[in-house]
């Protein structure tokens, strides 16, 4: 790599090639230790073999905390993307509170994890509900996923040009249709990337879940069960595949956010 | 677009839209009132069940009479404190590289900043343990190498864990917004300092670091707010001396059952994050850090 100075490496490239090395390092370890012949999660090496990830591929508990995670992501996506599109369509125009309304969305933000999932147990208790994946745990999903939506939203409905729809309603468009067949269209982009992001946002969520479940568990929880009390690179194999399956719903944002 | 908005705020100036009320009915009742009723019961007394409807100061004046809460909590916003500082500066760097690379590296960067970011903190808490432990990675080629003849234990279950293992998860939520608020930076105003003579020095500390100000302090908001509450990387890597507030909160709800103490101390952990959150975000407004414009 040329920097203008002419030197091959800039100093600051190397810290920063050094910063990666440093993210990654613990992600490509678990990667190798999950091919690991070893009843134990650790050096020495004594050999390849496939079968942790037989062994998770095979686990019902991990399906069923798997299908689970995947289920309650798909919803809490697909209702923050609606909700957080409906409030960056009427974040367009001026009206009173709208700080106060904004500081009402970021709220959830400023909210340590624990303390909300807390504060939601508590709220559940009162009221002699019973605590579940799809109540409790949707909801405090879904109230946490909302500003991280919105904050992706937002923007773009802000930028689109506005006379596109001023034009279509001059020309005799009903507000129905140009929402569809204009508003829409322009903001699609921005609520995929939103709706995937509020989808692997739950689909990682562990500490207000741990809160809200009563007895199923999601992948996040399944997993902390593992790390806590199993030894075997089964847990190894397990965070892999949370990872590649991460990097495919990345891979999904990035192809809507960069539109 | 803005003497779009601008003829808008003349032409109508009204209520909020009905298109508000499903998020702002969501986050009132499932959070408002539950933060509200952690309020509320942090003034109740305990019971077997949980708790009694009958007000008291005696959480309180428990937590403060036992030093191991406030200590505790002491220490949360220490680490926190730390930790959200060295990301910073270890941040910044990473992130003047990235926002300084070609448009198509840049992305790619941004790429691999956002695969840890995106994936559980779980996993990635949970991948120090067979790197850092007495069969670990680390002490293993420290014996190869003949550096220590026995394994040292000082990595796995200390503070100093914690710190490491806190600054390894959160250090995305440092990179990206400061490099997004890089990015936007005008660059004719840096070459505009740099042509009235300004070395890159001043260049930093008077055009570059102000103008990065918002995400800098956005930065500095959301690793704080993830670190004092921090649960999953003490209880993985810290061991007892590297116990934090979060800790000891679910026994309280659970095993424990004294609902009313729990709160009081969630409630704390709640004023020092709000605490915190002010002290960054009125300096450039909430508005500026989390929307940019």
């Amino acid at each position: 790599m040329r920097t203008p100075a002419g030197r091959f490496v800039s100093p600051l490239g190397l810290y920063a090639s050094l910063l990666l090395v440093f993210l990654y390092l613990p992600i490509i370890t678990i990667a190798v230790l999950s091919f690991h012949d070893s009843p134990v999660n650790a050096l020495p090496w004594q050999g390849f073999t496939s079968r942790w990830y037989a062994r998770a591929l095979t686990n019902p508990d991990l399906a069923k905390a798997f299908l689970n995670s995947l289920l309650l992501g798909m919803a809490v996506g697909l209702c923050a993307a609606a909700t957080a599109t409906a409030m960056a369509l009427a974040f367009r125009i001026p009206f009173y509170g709208k700080t106060l309304v904004l500081a009402l969305i970021l709220m959830p933000l400023m909210t340590p994890p624990l303390v909300h999932g807390v504060s939601l147990v508590l709220f559940w208790r009162l009221n002699g509900l019973a605590l579940s994946i799809t109540s409790s745990v949707f909801v405090g999903h879904l109230t946490f996923v909302l500003p991280f939506v919105f904050l992706t939203i937002f923007p773009r409905v802000h930028r689109f040009d506005r006379s596109l729809e001023h034009a279509a309603m001059d020309l005799g468009a009903t507000r129905a249709q140009t929402f569809w067949r204009i508003t829409f269209p322009l903001m699609r982009p921005g609520i995929i990337a939103g709706g995937v992001l509020g989808f692997t946002l739950s689909f990682d969520e562990f500490l207000r879940t741990f809160f809200l479940t009563s007895r199923e568990l999601t992948l996040p929880l399944y997993l902390w069960t593992l790390v806590t009390n199993d030894l075997s690179p089964q847990s190894s194999a397990v965070a892999t595949m949370v990872v590649l399956f991460s990097l495919g719903c990345l891979t999904i944002w990035g192809k809507f956010a960069a539109r | 677009m803005t003497s779009i908005a601008r003829t808008d705020a003349v032409a109508q100036m009204g209520w909020p839209p009905k298109k508000l009320l499903p998020g702002i009915f969501i986050l009132i009742l499932f959070l408002i009132i539950p933060l509200s009723l952690l309020l509320m019961t942090s003034f109740w007394s305990a019971s077997f069940t949980g708790l009694k409807a009958e007000w008291t100061l005696a959480n309180y004046a428990r937590l403060f009479s036992r030093p191991v809460y406030v200590d505790l909590l002491m220490k949360s916003t220490r680490i926190a404190f730390v930790v959200t500082t060295i990301t910073l500066v270890v941040a910044f760097p990473m992130a003047l590289w990235i926002a300084n690379r070609p448009p198509a590296r840049r992305m790619q960067l941004m790429f691999l900043i956002l695969i840890p970011f995106w994936t559980s903190y779980v996993v990635r808490t949970y991948a120090w343990i067979p790197l850092l432990g007495n069969n670990g990675v680390i002490n293993y080629a420290l014996m190869k190498t003949g550096i220590v003849t026995a394994p040292l234990d000082v990595f796995l279950f200390s503070q100093f864990t914690v710190h490491v293992g806190l600054l390894y998860v959160y250090l995305p939520y440092a990179i990206i917004p400061i490099a997004l608020s890089l990015e936007r930076i005008d660059k004719d105003l840096i070459f505009a300092a740099a042509d009235l003579g300004a070395s890159p020095r001043q260049q930093l500390m008077w055009i570059i670091i102000p103008l990065a100000l918002p995400g800098i302090l956005g930065g500095g908001i959301m690793v704080f707010i993830l670190c004092i509450g921090a649960y999953v990387t003490p209880a993985l890597l810290g061991g007892t001396s590297g116990m934090m507030i979060a800790n000891v909160i679910p026994d309280m709800f659970g095993v424990g059952m004294n609902w009313p103490l729990g709160s009081a101390v969630s409630l704390l952990l709640m004023a020092i994050t709000m605490a915190w959150v002010w002290l960054l975000g009125s300096r450039v407004g909430f508005r500026s850090i989390f929307i940019g414009d």
